[in-house]
């Protein structure tokens, strides 16, 4: 049964496109993939700039999808699944979310490091902005990464997020303090970017 | 096509087309994908991603003796596969009111008068089997196709709720059409 689970039958999907794009899609989070979560909150290499300083265990990433179901949430996850090769590569998705006050915070990451530097990201990010102002009417979005993680924040720019501020110390990396960007980007400044795109 | 086990299928009402059955539970990924689908997500304001658990969830909390939600399968009786599901979102007992809700979600099946064949099923069900007096389908106006299926299985518009929904960057206005009871039996 398990194998015929897997076959190719469309009746039978091994995702749930949630939003489609060019060359991924976005997906919600699937209990399947539970252990390629856990590879890569583990790794080194993933996990660098992503504050997983401590292990996570297979057990408690199955946890997850056990206690969900609320109608309301303030944590939207989403997997990239890489239409092409039919897999998910990582993650993105809105952390405290804060209704009243309109705005969330975006984070991204590519568990697979052979996809990095192809663009990925970028079109995930565009296609999770969208979402938040389109269908979540939120008004602003805030990104944060470590000023030495270059790739994170040149997506952001790239999408149009602004530099509101350098925390200071604010993560611990390999044995030193790093200083943080926080990037954000306003509904009203998207929505205008929008026009002159479709223009 | 899929392995749809014939020996646990139990339509609960027979139509000409379609049949309503119970819920499936082999056919979640189903379900959850057609709960997830941008293209039939849009007019259904599913906001947030949903897991298969959270949809079985979603599904399963509802098993309650007496029933507050109440959803078939639409069973396609000649291809013999589940292509969307309808019901009762939500029941008011007192006032022998409910809302409908009806998604074929299988878009091959789009333009078939699926909707209207299956919601004449329910709602037939809702006024002779439950003994409801009114029932009520919430519409998104720019949803021009539902609005259809409401007006042919014979709903009246009673209600607009001025930009009520925030759909695809704008406010949206949501059109409630409302048949009763006795209405719905002279039309038979």
């Amino acid at each position: 049964m398990a194998e015929k689970e897997k076959s190719t039958d469309e009746s039978i999907p091994e995702a749930f496109p949630f939003i489609r794009g060019k060359t991924i899609d976005l997906c919600p989070g699937n209990s399947k993939h539970a252990k390629l979560y856990v590879k890569w909150k583990n790794d080194p290499k993933v996990r660098k700039y992503s504050r997983n300083e401590v292990p996570r265990t297979l057990e408690q990433q199955k946890k997850r999808f056990e206690q969900r179901g609320e109608r309301f949430r303030d944590h939207i996850s989403l997997d990239i699944w890489h239409k092409k090769d039919k897999k998910p590569i990582g993650q993105c998705g809105l952390g405290w979310v804060n209704w009243v006050g309109g705005w969330a915070n975006a984070f991204l990451f590519i568990g697979e490091p052979e996809y990095w530097n192809k663009n990925i990201a970028t079109e995930a990010t565009e296609l999770l902005v969208e979402y938040a102002f389109n269908e979540l009417n939120l008004n602003k979005l805030q990104g944060g990464a470590a000023v030495e993680n270059v790739g994170s924040w040149t997506v952001a720019k790239k999408i149009g997020f602004k530099l509101e501020g350098i925390r200071k110390h604010s993560m611990y990396v390999d044995g030193k303090f790093v200083d943080a960007k926080t990037n954000c980007l306003f509904k009203k400044d998207w929505v205008k970017s929008q026009k002159l795109k479709n223009n | 096509m899929s392995e749809v086990k014939e020996d646990k299928v139990f339509p609960f009402i027979e139509g000409e087309n379609v049949s309503l059955c119970p819920l499936n539970m082999d056919h979640i990924n189903l379900y959850t994908k057609w709960i997830n689908a941008p293209q039939t997500r849009k007019y259904e304001r599913n906001k947030f991603p949903q897991t298969v658990e959270e949809v079985k969830k979603s599904f399963e909390s509802k098993n309650q003796t007496v029933k507050e939600s109440l959803f078939f399968e639409i069973w396609h009786n000649k291809d013999k596969k589940p292509i969307g599901y309808i019901g009762f979102p939500h029941i008011q007992w007192f006032t022998r009111s409910a809302y409908i809700f009806y998604l074929v979600g299988d878009t091959n099946y789009w333009g078939q008068n699926i909707g209207t064949e299956a919601g004449k099923l329910v709602v037939n069900y809702g006024f002779n089997e439950l003994n409801l007096h009114k029932i009520t389908a919430r519409v998104l106006s720019p949803h021009v196709s539902s609005r259809r299926v409401a007006e042919k299985i014979g709903f009246k518009h009673e209600i607009t709720l001025k930009k009520e929904v925030y759909i695809d960057g704008e406010h949206v206005d949501i059109l409630e059409h409302a048949i009763f009871k006795e209405d719905w039996l002279k039309s038979q």
